[in-house]
């Protein structure tokens, strides 16, 4: 090892292998494992995306056309696993690959090698996860949340708990990767309250996902262990009790859901700034925000359970615990809003996407104060309300600030401009489409139309076809994302200069477009006025 | 062979290499803890009777 | 099934509005029609629904879409202003500030503020919601995939013996929901011309109007969730525990609902039909029961596969 080490050193300045495998399965580079996991989850997206169709398609008109619904439970199932965890997660642990060293003047990972293992397990993983669809007994159709007894009647209990230990250990694993690289790889005068703030959110994502991914392992190995061990956890006739795996799944799902809102918030504190061309208002306010956000993610996750007959106490709790979300997020919100009075604003898509991102989020956390409140809730919870709300704060919001972040970082990744008039056709496209797919369900779920079924009373029938359309036109504008990516990284003419953006600061754009395989050998000279947030006496 | 990760060649970087090893031991133990616990605790409400 | 009072001319229950944010309501009861009818195409807006306690979550939806409607408008007007005055095409400058102590304390404490008065509100619904003490009658609800089962266990105090039913969903429904059926939802209609495709049982579950109603509910199976929108609230029936919740329906008519908690792959087909008749038509209607139960004969083959007794099962209760 040692002399493949000498022999490398000497390959550094050479940069990327040329061996096609060697580059990308072995590879130990942030910048080619950030790619990779872009690479993987844009693909997820679009798998999942193809089952979001399915049921769509099928909820196109009352009665049944397409599939059984044993099928269609698959289908929302599935859809929701490979979202999840297959296209919003690694998407985000791909941006902060690429993206953290580089804010911080790191020349890599903490834990290049374990980098490599992180990104490799997930294919693996949601090769297992998918081939139940190809198995006698079908795939999981019990929900995403695998609410026992109702999970354990199934016949892929075992490929399902272990594709979701595959991906619990390679988010760890990742989430260990970003302590350590934040803690202590920033380069000399990179103080903690100079980092950047998509870089404060990951770290306390990364915290979330250490404290609350083994417990979600937990659980499933619990569920494993029920079906084919005969331990009576779940199992009411055994002395154990359902309503356990509730509060144990949600307390890791309700931190789960902050994972993937917190490095979007990030991302959107980064690009308001740049093409307002002013510094973020509130940057302590921001950071503080994030982390209150976060802490009260431990103490809500019952609000997931209010129908399940909790004592009048804990619903008063949880209510009012899940209440006082709306205070941290509401200062975000104002703070953006804040950034943008008073800025020289610009257009480009990055900034489109991103205030589509704050006032469409906004809605979502709208109507999750909504759902925080008990008595409504009893009407709302399990309907297409939930539906509509989740979608808004998942594809408005954490889609949407990735595809934001992508239009953003894409110029510094490839060295070449994406075509802006296809970004904004994109937009235009993503923002009306998302809309008319999502909106009408609030009004369904109010009309009183539950989740997870496979067909409907016609009283419904009106908004579920426009959900549908627009459903279906949301899923062709994502094509569109394609085209523009493929544009940008083999085709486009038009070169990217270092910083790209006029008003982008921060250490990824002091060095060259496409950023070099290598980056920071040497710690960088920071000077306060090239950053983000250099002068924080706020 | 995987490709060996980038050499550091600052003094100060290679120090702080050998910092994060150590600080991601410590995250990862508490990720173990945490696994650990989530099932003891269940085993422990087993035994004591149902948490309502 | 015929559907009685079901759809009553909207405005007559719009009338009695007691709380403070009539205007809201108004404005949101003409928006959305028939709001306080089972599922009409078009319907914008939560029920009402029909009994004592129901308008508490509808009020509570109301004000609080009304607040977060309020904050939309101000907080996206400020952005679109911000978006048109502050443009580069313009001129705009950039200035340097990033900070104003005063109005982060401002945009700190007024949400502070409306939280508590929503938080107020919510609390008072609840406490009423979780009082089922002075219930004059008792309902079990058992739910199976993909069924439900009534047994009614007392009414006025006095014990009631073997009445109880499986109810599943109609057999027209049930034909036409086959995947490729060929048949047209649209023709699945009650006498009324309403249509009750996927939300009309063979056997309904029969109460009485102005009597608080308990129902414990529980569950054979999977957890399944018993939901019928004009009552109010969802109640989890969770296999091993027994939930409690109440009812006390001011008007008679028939009042539909379906599961709401995924419980395998006929989720979607195990309706609930709640018939409320007034008080005299309802003891004529359980005597009758009573009469057919009282020969010692084997009980009526509907309640073949559940347990013929109304106990309750000795499970630990759920709910304090």
């Amino acid at each position: 090892m040692a002399h493949a080490a000498t022999h490398d050193h000497h390959d550094d300045h050479h940069g990327a292998p040329k061996n096609f495998f060697t580059r990308w399965c072995m590879s130990t580079n942030h910048k080619d494992i950030g790619t990779l996991y872009l690479v993987f989850s844009l693909t997820m997206l679009f798998i999942g995306g193809s089952f979001a169709m399915v049921i769509r398609a099928e909820l196109f008109k009352p009665g049944m056309q397409l599939v059984q619904p044993y099928f269609f439970n698959e289908m929302t199932t599935m859809h929701a696993l490979v979202m999840i965890f297959g296209a919003i997660m690694p998407a985000f642990v791909g941006l902060g690959n690429w993206m953290i060293p580089l804010m911080i003047g790191a020349p890599d990972m903490a834990l290049p090698r374990m980098n490599n293992l992180s990104f490799w397990i997930l294919p693996f993983a949601f090769t297992l996860l998918l081939s139940t669809l190809f198995l006698p007994g079908g795939g999981p159709a019990g929900g995403w949340t695998m609410y026992p007894p109702l999970s354990l009647q199934g016949d892929s209990v075992a490929y399902v708990v272990f594709a979701v230990h595959l991906m619990g250990i390679s988010s760890i694993m990742g989430a260990i990767n970003i302590i350590a690289t934040i803690l202590n790889m920033r380069a000399p005068g990179m103080d903690l309250l100079k980092m950047p703030v998509f870089v404060w959110s990951w770290l306390i994502t990364a915290f979330l996902l250490i404290a609350v991914m083994p417990v979600l392992a937990g659980a499933v190995t619990m569920l494993l262990t029920d079906k084919y061990f005969g331990t009576s956890f779940f199992n009411a006739a055994g002395g154990g009790d359902p309503v356990l795996f509730q509060h144990i799944f949600w307390f890791f799902g309700h931190p789960e859901v902050y994972i993937m809102i917190l490095p979007a918030f990030g991302i959107i504190s980064e690009i308001i700034p740049t093409f307002a061309r002013k510094p973020i208002f509130g940057y302590k306010a921001m950071v503080f925000a994030i982390a209150s956000i976060a802490f009260l993610s431990f103490i809500v996750w019952a609000h997931h359970m209010f129908a399940v007959g909790l004592p009048l106490g804990a619903e008063i709790f949880f209510m009012y615990a899940t209440m006082l979300i709306a205070v941290p997020t509401g200062i975000k919100v104002f703070n953006w809003v804040s950034t943008m009075w008073g800025g020289s604003m610009t257009f480009e898509t990055p900034m489109l996407f991103a205030i589509a991102f704050v006032i469409l989020f906004t809605i979502g956390g709208f109507s999750g104060l909504m759902l925080a409140l008990v008595p409504a809730d009893f009407q709302y919870h399990d309907t297409y309300f939930v539906v509509a709300h989740f979608h808004y704060v998942l594809v408005t919001g954490a889609l949407f600030a990735i595809i934001a972040a992508s239009y953003y970082w894409l110029p510094k990744w490839t060295g070449r401009m994406y075509s802006e008039t296809w970004g904004k056709i994109h937009f235009w496209n993503s923002v009306i489409w998302v809309n008319v797919l999502f909106f009408p369900q609030h009004f369904l779920g109010l009309a009183g139309m539950p989740r997870r079924i496979p067909d409907y009373n016609v009283a419904f029938a009106n908004f579920n076809m426009i959900s549908s359309i627009g459903g279906f036109l949301f899923g062709a504008s994502q094509l569109i994302f394609l085209g523009v990516i493929v544009h940008a990284v083999w085709f486009s003419k038009k070169k990217a200069t270092d910083r790209v953006w006029e008003g982008a600061k921060g250490l990824e754009w002091t060095v060259p477009s496409p950023a070099p395989f290598h980056t920071f050998d040497v710690p960088p000279v920071i000077h306060d006025e090239d950053l983000a947030h250099g002068h924080v006496d706020h | 062979m995987m490709s060996q990760p980038q050499v550091m060649k600052d003094p100060g970087q290679a120090q702080r290499l050998r910092k994060a090893r150590r600080t991601a031991l410590i995250v990862a133990a508490f990720a173990v803890a945490f696994f650990l616990f989530s099932i003891l605790q269940m085993v422990w409400l087993q035994h004591a009777g149902p948490a309502h | 099934m015929t559907c009685g009072g079901i759809r009553p001319d909207g405005f007559k229950r719009a009338v009695p509005l007691k709380r403070a944010v009539a205007w809201t309501t108004a404005i949101l009861a003409s928006a959305s029609g028939a709001a306080w009818a089972n599922p009409e195409p078009g319907q914008l807006n939560m029920t009402r629904g029909v009994t004592e306690w129901s308008p508490t979550p509808y009020m509570l939806n109301n004000v609080v879409l009304g607040v977060c409607t309020v904050i939309g408008i101000l907080v996206f007007g400020a952005m679109f202003i911000a978006m048109f005055r502050f443009r580069k095409s313009r001129g705009a400058v950039a200035e340097k500030w990033a900070h104003n102590t005063k109005v982060e304390i401002v945009w700190t404490t007024v949400p502070v503020l409306i939280l508590i008065v929503l938080a107020y509100m919510g609390t008072g619904g609840l406490r009423s919601f979780a009082d089922t003490t002075g219930s004059q009658m008792t309902v079990k609800v058992t739910g199976y995939q993909w069924k439900w089962r009534y047994d009614y266990v007392d009414y006025k105090g006095k014990a009631i013996d073997k009445v109880g039913f499986m109810s599943k969903l109609d057999s027209r429904s049930d034909e036409t929901r086959q995947l490729n059926s060929g048949l047209d939802p649209n023709a699945v209609k009650a006498s009324d011309g309403y249509n009750t495709y996927l939300i009309d049982v063979d056997h309904p579950l029969v109460v009485p109007v102005d009597t608080k109603i308990r129902f414990v509910i529980t569950a054979g199976d999977v957890i399944h969730s018993w939901w019928v929108p004009q009552l109010g609230w969802k109640m989890d029936a969770i296999p091993g525990i027994v939930n409690s919740a109440w009812t006390n329906i001011r008007e008679p008519g028939t009042y539909r609902g379906q599961c709401a908690e995924l419980c395998g792959q006929d989720h979607g087909f195990m309706p609930i039909v709640v018939k409320a008749l007034p008080k005299a038509e309802f003891e004529k209607w359980l005597a009758d029961q009573q009469a057919k139960a009282a020969p010692p004969a084997p009980a009526a083959a509907s309640t073949a596969q559940a347990p013929k007794t109304a106990q309750i099962a000795p499970a630990p209760s759920h709910q304090g």
